[in-house]
């Protein structure tokens, strides 16, 4: 199972790392923001990404549409501080698959990225 | 058009330039940019705009002021041959560079400590430790005739980059992991093992490094060796610090003017030790003798064929030692059924632990203050929310771990210790043996092989050449712990 994380801060992406270790994903990538995960992206072959919406260079949204538009299928979970609904509806319609808003706990985690892989596997 | 002869065109013979040569005596009506470039022409000179200018500058020149003119006015394109690949090394990378890593450290009263200087490059995982320039291609040039003159192209950089570092897009050279850079012959990669040719002295500085350390010569005075894994040194450890995550192997031994310092995780076997310091966390060998020595080891002890003479041994497991004490009766101690190692760590858990708890007590004060702002919290806010949310997880999760070691140790310190303590040859008077409850001086030499133990009421005993175990009062003078020190 590889996973490709998408964000800027270092730090968001260590916690998700150490959130994902411990459900016992240990293939993991990074990209810094969304110009980097399009590059990333065909080389790497994720099973599940998370996107982050608030990027430099290319923000989440942008990344999700431009890999969508491109025919990637890959499961996505954008996790943001933006918390309103027409965002969530947004980014739902970009083609993401599930949401989940900062601040979160490594539960809150780990619960979505269990129910995002159920689903992917059961569609 | 002039007479053939009268107008001279001269080409180098390796095409690099072309002149001509008029006779002042010629009649200047036949000289002309066009007539010289017929000339020139004929004799092969490729005619470009540059060469035309310059004829043309020749024949005004003449038709101005008629004179024997000699004058070069074609020169070739040389060709430019393209640079070979390199590395180009980042700074403190260089491993040709002095000092490398860990610089010569300036103290604050200007005093450089030169113990500080490293002779090895230590790399970590990530680190850009140069930049792998491609060869250029060649700018092919053109003889006075446009014959082309061919460029070479720049030859592939000759050093091959190990798997141990990736060259990016952008030809940066990346480490892949920790370890020391190792660049030999033509090859460049990353070794997790240093191999140090001499002694650690001025010229090689102190070590810290991720890996394990072999060393050719000795530890010179004040020097320090610090490694994840094991440390072989061949030589002398004088007056030195060596800390050592995993096992050390000294076959010369330990002989320090001062004092040395050593720490091991796991066991180490040495040949020798003289005014020692050491902490063994596993097991213990010395080959020889032991003096003046402070020593604490967390495993069994085995100086079997060597004397333990001065100093203090603190022993948790089993011990084994060929003589104990000396002939001039020097006071030598043995703490026995101590867990020194185990102490140690109890020691350390329970710093970690008050530091955790204020750590973690920290980060629920923060959080709760940003939960406050509920819905206004902005997206700066919430990302540090998360950070937190983490870091508490984290902290709590440390601190059980550590309160759950804490116990194991605890536990360990019970079941561990033990009083074996054998002597193959002799114990001398003036030995020591001390546990928590009593003091035990030997009033007598005992020929060995002596074997001192623990009965069922934990009171010390001994047994000579393998007999049945006696009390200790019949060869030493016996005092309670607790007496001593209300004394």
């Amino acid at each position: 199972m590889r996973i490709l994380l998408v964000d800027d801060s270092k730090t968001m992406r260590n916690i998700q790392r150490n959130v994902l270790s411990q459900l016992g994903y240990t293939d993991i990538h990074e990209a810094c923001d969304g110009q980097d995960a399009l590059s990333k992206v065909d080389a790497v072959k994720p099973d599940l990404i998370l996107v982050d919406w608030n990027m430099p260079i290319m923000d989440g949204i942008s990344f999700v549409k431009a890999y969508r538009g491109k025919g990637g299928t890959t499961p996505m979970m954008m996790v943001t501080t933006e918390a309103e609904k027409s965002r969530v509806v947004e980014a739902i319609q970009a083609g993401v698959n599930n949401y989940v808003v900062k601040p979160f706990t490594p539960e809150v985690l780990s619960q979505r990225v269990r129910e995002t892989l159920a689903k992917a596997k059961a569609a | 058009m002039a007479a053939q002869t009268d107008i001279k065109i001269h080409i180098a013979p390796d095409g690099s330039s072309a002149r001509v040569s008029i006779p002042g005596t010629l009649d200047a009506n036949y000289v002309t940019s066009e007539s010289l470039a017929s000339y020139a022409a004929q004799a092969g000179v490729q005619l470009t705009h540059q060469v035309a200018a310059q004829l043309q500058t020749i024949a005004n020149s003449f038709r101005t002021e008629p004179k024997d003119i000699d004058a070069q006015f074609a020169i070739a394109q040389l060709a430019k041959d393209g640079a070979d690949g390199s590395i180009q090394w980042q700074p403190g990378f260089d491993p040709s560079g002095p000092n490398t890593t860990g610089d010569v450290e300036q103290a604050d009263d200007a005093a450089v400590d030169h113990y500080a200087g490293q002779q090895f490059v230590a790399v970590k995982e990530d680190d850009h430790v140069a930049t792998l320039i491609q060869p250029t291609s060649g700018e092919d040039g053109a003889n006075v005739k446009g014959l082309v003159i061919k460029a070479k192209d720049g030859r592939p950089c000759p050093i091959k980059i190990e798997s141990t570092f990736l060259v990016d897009a952008h030809g940066r050279i990346l480490a892949q992991r920790d370890g020391a850079l190792r660049l030999s012959g033509d090859s460049l990669g990353i070794t997790n093992a240093l191999d140090v040719p001499g002694h650690v002295d001025f010229e090689i500085g102190n070590i810290k490094f991720d890996g394990a350390v072999c060393i050719k010569g000795g530890v010179r005075d004040r020097f320090e060796v610090n490694a994840t894994g094991d440390v072989i040194v061949n030589g002398l450890i004088e007056s030195a610090t060596i800390v050592c995550k995993s096992n050390l192997t000294c076959i010369r031994g330990i002989a320090a003017r001062d004092v040395s310092h050593i720490h091991v995780h796991q066991d180490a076997e040495i040949g020798f030790m003289n005014n020692a310091h050491a902490v063994i966390e596993g097991n213990l060998s010395v080959r020889r003798e032991i003096i003046n020595s402070d020593i604490a080891v967390g495993g069994t002890f085995s100086c079997a064929k060597g004397s333990v003479i001065g100093g203090t041994l603190r022993l948790s497991g089993s011990a084994t030692i060929g003589e104990l004490g000396s002939d001039g009766n020097r006071i030598t101690t043995v703490l026995l059924g101590t867990a020194p190692v185990l102490e140690q760590h109890l020691r350390e858990e329970r710093a970690a632990v008050v530091q955790l708890e204020k750590q973690l007590r920290k980060d629920e004060e923060k959080l709760a203050q940003l939960q406050m702002y509920g819905q206004r919290a902005s997206a700066q806010d919430r990302e540090r929310m998360t950070e937190l949310c983490f870091e508490v997880a984290e902290a709590r999760q440390l601190l059980s771990d550590a309160q759950n070691r804490i116990e194991t140790i605890r536990s360990e310190m019970t079941s561990s210790c033990t009083v074996n303590l054998t002597i193959l040859n002799m114990v001398h008077p003036n030995v020591r043996l001390e546990t928590g409850e009593v003091i035990v001086r030997i009033r007598r030499q005992v020929k060995g092989p002596v074997q001192f133990g623990w009965n069922a009421a934990r009171e010390i005993t001994f047994s000579v050449n393998g007999g049945t175990a006696r009390p200790i009062h019949e060869i030493a003078d016996v005092t309670l712990a607790t007496r001593k020190r209300i004394a």
